[in-house]
């Protein structure tokens, strides 16, 4: 089977597991608009992390920002989480150089408070959600669609919640930390199986 | 940020999403397992509700004997 370049897109939330839910719906989503999930999940096989996430973002197609979690963390000293604007502003930089081929998209939870927040972004709305599956897979129907035979809102829960049953049985039998490099992989593939089934266009 | 993207390239396959985040044939065959039993395990409860019989219910047609009196 000859290899062709799969269209990827970089999927940056916080790791944390009250993300959990909109992680899994930006790899359902994704999944099911035939794009390939990235992240910058941890890798201890990595030394680099700063290059390796730059080549992530720099091999993505797209990439999808959630910049919703402002607040501080609760370990001692409490720090806000950077991780995620930074990613942002490679993935800027990125789709600024030059012959790039890289679309960007920001997500929040509050209207308008980004303007506050990063003000360099200023004129930039991000998309809405409540952090609930269906709001981030409507916030990402807003941004994403096919030329023929896009997902419904419909097909779209359908891969979720068989993605989220995934999820369920990979924490059951051997990790309950699903922002690894096995988890993802696995989640990776089973939305992928789960788009074949749900999303008309394939067959589903 | 970007404006709409309109995705026109093919649906990647399992098979691709695999080789491309090189999960061995062995795990592969594992989480095709998995998702096999996750979708029997929803086929069978779509039947049961569809037969009205809801999980654990052990209800016996015959009536209900009544084993306390108010005499």
């Amino acid at each position: 089977m000859s290899k062709r370049e799969l269209p990827v897109a970089f999927i940056n939330v916080p790791y944390s597991t009250r993300y959990e839910r909109v992680y899994l719906a930006l790899i359902a989503g994704v999944s099911a608009y035939g794009l390939v999930p990235s992240a910058a999940v941890r890798d201890p096989s990595s030394r680099f992390q700063l290059e390796r996430i730059y080549e992530l973002i720099a091999s993505a197609q797209y990439s999808f920002h959630d910049l919703s979690f402002v607040s501080l963390d609760r370990k001692s000293p409490q720090t806000p989480r950077l991780n995620m604007a930074f990613e942002l502003g490679l993935a800027v930089a990125v789709s600024r150089s030059t012959g790039a081929n890289h679309q960007w998209y920001v997500f929040d939870t509050v209207p308008y408070r980004l303007d506050k927040a990063l003000s360099d972004l200023g004129g930039i709305r991000p998309r809405i959600h409540d952090r609930s599956p269906e709001s981030v897979l409507r916030a990402l129907m807003n941004v994403l669609g096919r030329l023929t035979g896009g997902p419904t809102l419909a097909d779209l829960l359908n891969v979720y919640h068989e993605v989220e049953k995934s999820a369920r049985s990979i924490k059951r039998d051997y990790s309950l930390d699903l922002f690894d490099t096995k988890p993802f992989a696995d989640l990776i593939f089973a939305a992928g199986e789960a788009a074949l089934r749900y999303v008309p266009a394939l067959g589903g | 940020m970007s404006g709409k993207a309109i995705i026109t390239t093919p649906y990647p396959t399992p098979d691709e999403i695999a080789a491309y985040y090189k999960i061995p044939p062995k795990r592969v065959a594992e989480l095709r397992q998995m998702i096999a039993e996750i979708r029997a395990d929803e086929a069978s409860k779509a039947n049961r509700k569809k037969n009205g019989k809801p999980k654990g219910s052990r209800k016996s047609s015959a009536p209900r004997k009544i084993t306390s009196s108010k005499r």
